[in-house]
């Protein structure tokens, strides 16, 4: 399996992680190299393997669907991580073009 | 003796005679981070004013005749991937460098209520993501036995923190051995409890379904006890389980069948790990187990599996790092233009993460994309159960497995950082027990030209009951 720098842009834009021009080739070296490794999964036979296979044997976890509020003291926190805000409010870029 | 090199169960003995109070068990703590973690690095914060505090109280608590729990007045240190409300949790990460706690994880809560002394965070690979500590954006923590030495990972600023007597033990994360190997590096012990019993609310999350918070200790004891702390159904953890613990269960050496699955001792492994493991499954012949080798062929498909299904929800679970609600964000950073949402996140996501993180998400979400989910993420899964179906049937035949922890013992700081598929096999022993989300435990096998490395007890999902019990044959 070999990534060519295209492959490397499109999985970068999935990502959403901006790659630069000269990282394309080490990204596509590593990448290439990792999917190599794991390559030998397809020779495994896997015909009436289970794909939706859960750690647990639990089959549904259920709990009263309640509202319960933050503390104010939580609320400050989650506000103060807020990197960009205006009055309480969490504030982005624009999402349409104006 | 310093009171910082004591175990937890001779602490507590300490403490509850009135040896000494809890206040200079933490003060001899502080000294030896104060003295060597300059050097070693292990801590990426240290609490000195709430530790002093937490600690006094245990000592009024002590003085005033009350009955105190094994956990009160012990000082342990928290991988920085768990939350502590209100302190900084970075993940190893700069994406997270101001990044505050808004609540406690679960565990934390816990080791609060059993009176614990937390004195710090521990320094990580970055998300968790790398087998040495080397891939922190905080410097690598260096292995306290030589310090030109990596002392494993992704766990090992915790790792070192215990060898280094800087606290009486620790908690890290085992997704894929980040808690056993680096155990096993630095001459400790580590526990990987089954999934589902220990919650992973306010763990940050790298891969969901292979993810548990595990404890490093020095004796076998001290790791249970670590483990009864934090142990539990949690409703905020759908994945936890209603299931009693059972640890206080004797078991007949005498009736115990151990498997040695031949598949993870081939040639590849150093003829004198081999040994050294070899001493420690006679130990268990002298008490009269029943000894004899067994097979899982798809052992050597594992880490293939992990190297799939781990990037895959890694691209998933930190897709939440979109510099809009928290971290860095490339919106406020002058010195990066941006002119719309895509590239706030393109540019966050490029300038707050690290390469290994970058190379793990990248994986991911081409291993789950359209026309190569099949090929990959499905046949990876379906592989998984391959390999969970056969620990399950060789737990019909043995009662408990004995393999080495890793592959080699600590190498040389930088020795395989730029090579990533080499540094991933450090954890080829490892990997198999989150796979199949079942129990283990790595305890010093002895030394190599100097240096520990680990033995490894794997049990059957939820036994950890005779995990730790033979652990203890073998470690003592």
């Amino acid at each position: 399996m070999k990534l060519s720098k295209e492959d490397i842009k499109k999985i970068a834009l999935l990502a959403r992680i901006d790659i630069k021009d000269e990282e394309l080739d080490k990204y596509g070296k590593d990448l290439s190299s990792i999917l190599d490794y794991v390559e030998s999964l397809q020779e495994v036979d896997t015909a009436g393997a289970d794909a939706d296979m859960h750690i647990t044997p639990l089959v549904n976890s259920w709990r009263e669907d309640e509202l319960n509020s933050c503390k104010e003291e939580e609320r400050k926190l989650i506000l103060d991580n807020m990197p960009n805000k205006e009055d309480g409010e969490l504030k982005t870029v624009n999402v349409f073009k104006k | 003796m310093k009171l910082n090199e004591l175990t937890i169960t001779e602490a507590h003995k300490g403490l509850k005679n009135r040896d000494f109070r809890a206040q200079e068990l933490l003060e001899d703590c502080f000294t030896a981070i104060i003295e060597k973690d300059k050097e070693i690095n292990a801590f990426l914060s240290i609490f000195y004013e709430s530790a002093r505090a937490d600690a006094k109280r245990v000592d009024f608590r002590i003085a005033n005749g009350e009955e105190i729990g094994p956990l009160d007045g012990i000082p342990l240190a928290i991988k920085d991937n768990m939350l502590i409300e209100g302190t900084v949790c970075t993940s190893g990460s700069k994406i997270l460098s101001n990044y505050i706690s808004t609540y406690d994880a679960t565990v934390i809560k816990k080791l609060k209520k059993a009176g614990a002394i937390i004195i710090g965070k521990t320094n990580m690979d970055e998300f968790a993501m790398g087998s040495s500590t080397e891939s922190s954006a905080y410097g690598p923590t260096k292995n306290p036995l030589n310090i030109k030495l990596v002392p494993g990972g992704s766990s090992g600023g915790s790792a070192a923190a215990v060898t280094a007597n800087m606290c009486l033990g620790a908690y890290g994360s085992d997704t894929g051995g980040s808690v056993r190997q680096p155990a096993s590096l630095c001459g400790i012990v580590g526990f990987k409890p089954s999934y589902g019993r220990v919650s992973r609310y306010g763990l940050m999350a790298m891969a969901s379904s292979l993810d548990q918070i595990s404890p490093f200790a020095k004796s076998v004891d001290d790791a249970r006890i670590l483990y009864e702390a934090i142990a539990g159904k949690d409703e905020k953890d759908s994945t936890t389980i209603d299931k009693d613990l059972g640890l206080d269960k004797e078991i007949n050496f005498s009736k115990l069948r151990v498997g040695l699955p031949k598949e993870y001792f081939t040639n590849d492994l150093d003829g004198d790990i081999r040994e050294l493991i070899d001493e420690k499954v006679n130990i268990l012949r002298g008490l009269g187990a029943e000894i004899k080798e067994v097979s899982l062929p798809h052992t050597k498909y594992g880490l293939p599996v992990y190297y799939i299904i781990m990037p895959s929800e890694v691209s998933s679970n930190l897709s939440r790092f979109d510099g809009i609600r928290y971290g860095y964000s490339a919106s406020i950073d002058e010195d990066v233009p941006v002119d719309n949402l895509l590239d706030v996140y393109m540019k966050s996501r490029s300038k707050g993460f690290g390469t290994e993180v970058k190379r793990r998400i990248m994986i991911g979400a081409y291993t789950l994309s359209a026309g190569y989910y099949d090929a990959y993420y499905k046949k990876a899964t379906q592989v998984r159960s391959i390999i969970k179906k056969e620990y399950e049937d060789v737990f019909k035949e043995v009662d408990c497995l004995i393999t080495p922890t890793s592959p080699s013992t600590a190498w040389p700081l930088g020795e395989k950082m730029n090579d990533p598929v080499k540094m991933y096999l450090s954890d080829v022993y490892t990997v198999n027990v989150n796979i199949a989300g079942i129990t283990g435990i790595s305890v010093p096998a002895g030394n190599l030209n100097g240096l520990p490395i680990g033995v490894q007890v794997i049990g059957k999902y939820f036994d950890e009951n005779t995990v730790l019990r033979v652990a203890k044959k073998l470690y003592i």
